[in-house]
């Protein structure tokens, strides 16, 4: 059963700063695909995930009902990305052709690339929807550990989902409040407030950027 | 009801030796890796060992597990692009320029299976693995509501908890100038005698009449430098957890563990006796259940238990394995 829902999301530490308004639809799909061990979608790939997710759609079945991640920054710390080649291992395991590594150029170069990563206010993040509450939890405290970029080494750790059903703020709930978006929105979305307009996806995979069409945004998208 | 699953193990780790995991360095003086710490009192740069160096250290181990397996350990048959795919996941060489095609990759994590667990480069896009590393975190007043409950009650057995800063300790190291040895000098030949002995007196002559540009062109090599340290005997609350795909997925990210845990050195100066890790307590965690429920584990009786399914699978596939990593282009 479809119902309005409130998640929140409690981290352990920081986030990288990119990935704090993870969209909640984008992030079911992923944990689905997870749990079903489906191939990542190609580059080349066109069009809208076919993923089916325990979230509703609205009626002109252009947008999930569901917010982005909100979340206020609390303090920022900067990281590093080393990557050094393995010279040790090279001298007690490289064959006989290997006689010299250019660590300064070429594919074994050495790099120190910078992170931005925040700690959000509460070490939360939110996120507002409409959909089946007991599949959405499963979904994330199942198969969602880590949210965002460089997660494989512990960024955006999730110690705990909350998922509750809430009920809503009527007018525009969940992708709209005040007349202003929670989410990219057809730009003919009714009863907008707002006049920030940006190029965007309305649906995941979001990182399509040449299908990307005029919609609004929230302020701080 | 998915084939597959996420498994979650979480430790609690005591430096055996003092850890000098370096964040950089300012003069002589290197300064510890940390990160920002909510804690009681304000934030707080509180001493890690980073999650990058845990995972490259669980990457490492599980290649050297995979090449004793195959028998490869000391064959000298690595290709410069084996060795970055195995000990840094390979990298993106252009979509014509030799790389990894994706079918290659899928055979690759076939005889190779740590590699589908940590991930690698294929063709030229990113293929994701499947294995999310915790920073180990000092566990001290500051960082107590960032670790499970089981690991405070753990570090609560040993004493109270303390703030990060009576976990850390600055050291002081000397590298001696042989010059300054009258044995030493004694081993040169005539002439760097005369070389030697002349530079070591125009510094004390500079020295005595204040010349500071002379002094400094003849000073000794001797460097005394500090370093920051995790005293011996602190804490880390560490976790790390994968999305498996079956027994033998899960025997390899046992091995993982296992082998990196069964002799975990890390950061610096491991040349000097820093930087062992042992683990004092460890719960297994099955991540799809809503409920969290733990199992506690022997961390070492698991050593001995896991590798069987890793190894045989490995041994089937020797032959393939060594013809695979002499051709590989990543």
């Amino acid at each position: 059963m479809m119902v309005p829902l409130h998640i929140v999301a409690t981290l352990r530490g920081a986030i990288a700063d990119r990935s704090k308004r993870l969209m909640l639809d984008s992030l079911l799909m992923a944990a689905v695909a997870t749990r079903d061990g489906l191939d990542p979608l190609p580059p080349s790939h066109r069009g809208p995930s076919e993923i089916d997710i325990p979230i509703a759609r609205s009626e002109c079945g252009r947008i999930y009902l569901c917010s982005q991640g909100m979340s206020a920054d609390d303090m920022h710390a900067l990281r590093w990305k080393n990557k050094r080649f393995p010279i040790a291992e090279a001298q007690q395991f490289g064959n006989a052709k290997l006689k010299r590594i250019n660590i300064t150029g070429g594919p074994c170069r050495s790099y120190r690339i910078p992170l931005d990563t925040v700690h959000l206010q509460e070490d939360q993040i939110e996120w507002w929807a409409v959909g089946d509450m007991a599949a959405v939890e499963a979904l994330l405290v199942g198969w969602v550990g880590y949210l965002g970029h460089r997660r494989a080494v512990g960024l955006g750790r999730v110690i705990h989902w909350h998922v509750e059903e809430c009920a809503g703020w009527g007018d525009g709930f969940p992708v709209a409040r005040d007349g202003q978006p929670l989410r990219s929105l057809p730009a003919d979305w009714p009863s907008l407030a707002g006049d920030e307009m940006a190029m965007r996806c309305l649906l995941p995979p979001y990182w399509r950027r040449a299908e990307e069409e005029l919609c609004a945004v929230p302020t701080w998208a | 009801m998915s084939l597959y699953r996420r498994i979650r193990y979480e430790f609690v780790l005591e430096c055996f030796t003092p850890v000098a995991h370096a964040a950089g360095t300012t003069g002589n003086h290197s300064y510890l890796m940390t990160t920002k710490v909510r804690g009681p009192n304000g934030w707080e740069d509180c001493p890690i060992v980073s999650a990058d160096t845990m995972r490259h250290k669980l990457r490492e181990a599980s290649s050297m597990a995979l090449l004793d397996a195959a028998g490869m350990l000391g064959a000298g048959s690595l290709t410069e692009a084996a060795l970055r795919l195995l000990f840094n996941g390979g990298m993106i060489t252009g979509s014509d320029g030799g790389a990894v095609k994706l079918d290659a990759y899928r055979e690759l994590v076939e005889i190779v299976p740590a590699l589908g667990l940590f991930g690698g480069c294929a063709q030229n896009r990113i293929v994701p693995g499947r294995l999310n590393v915790d920073d180990a975190l000092l566990i001290c007043s500051e960082t107590e509501r960032y670790c499970q409950p089981w690991q405070i009650a753990e570090a609560r057995r040993v004493g109270e908890l303390d703030t990060y800063s009576a976990h850390v300790e600055e050291a002081q190291r000397v590298r001696m100038d042989a010059m300054l040895i009258p044995a030493m000098r004694k081993l040169l030949t005539d002439g760097e005698q005369v070389r030697v002995v002349g530079r070591l007196t125009a510094g004390e002559k500079a020295s005595v009449s204040g010349d500071a540009v002379e002094k400094e062109k003849e000073k000794s090599a001797m460097l005394p430098r500090t370093f920051e340290r995790l005293a011996r005997g602190s804490l880390l609350a560490w976790g790390v957890e994968a999305v498996v795909q079956s027994d033998l997925d899960e025997d390899v990210f046992n091995v993982a563990v296992c082998a990196f845990l069964g002799h975990a050195v890390v950061g610096g100066k491991s040349g000097t006796g820093h930087g062992q890790l042992r683990v004092v307590a460890a719960n297994k965690i099955a991540m799809a259940a809503p409920s969290r429920e733990h199992e506690s584990i022997d961390a070492l009786a698991l050593g001995v238990k896991c590798g069987d399914i890793f190894r045989k699978h490995v041994e089937e596939r020797k032959d393939r394995i060594k013809s695979f990593f002499a051709d590989v282009a990543a």
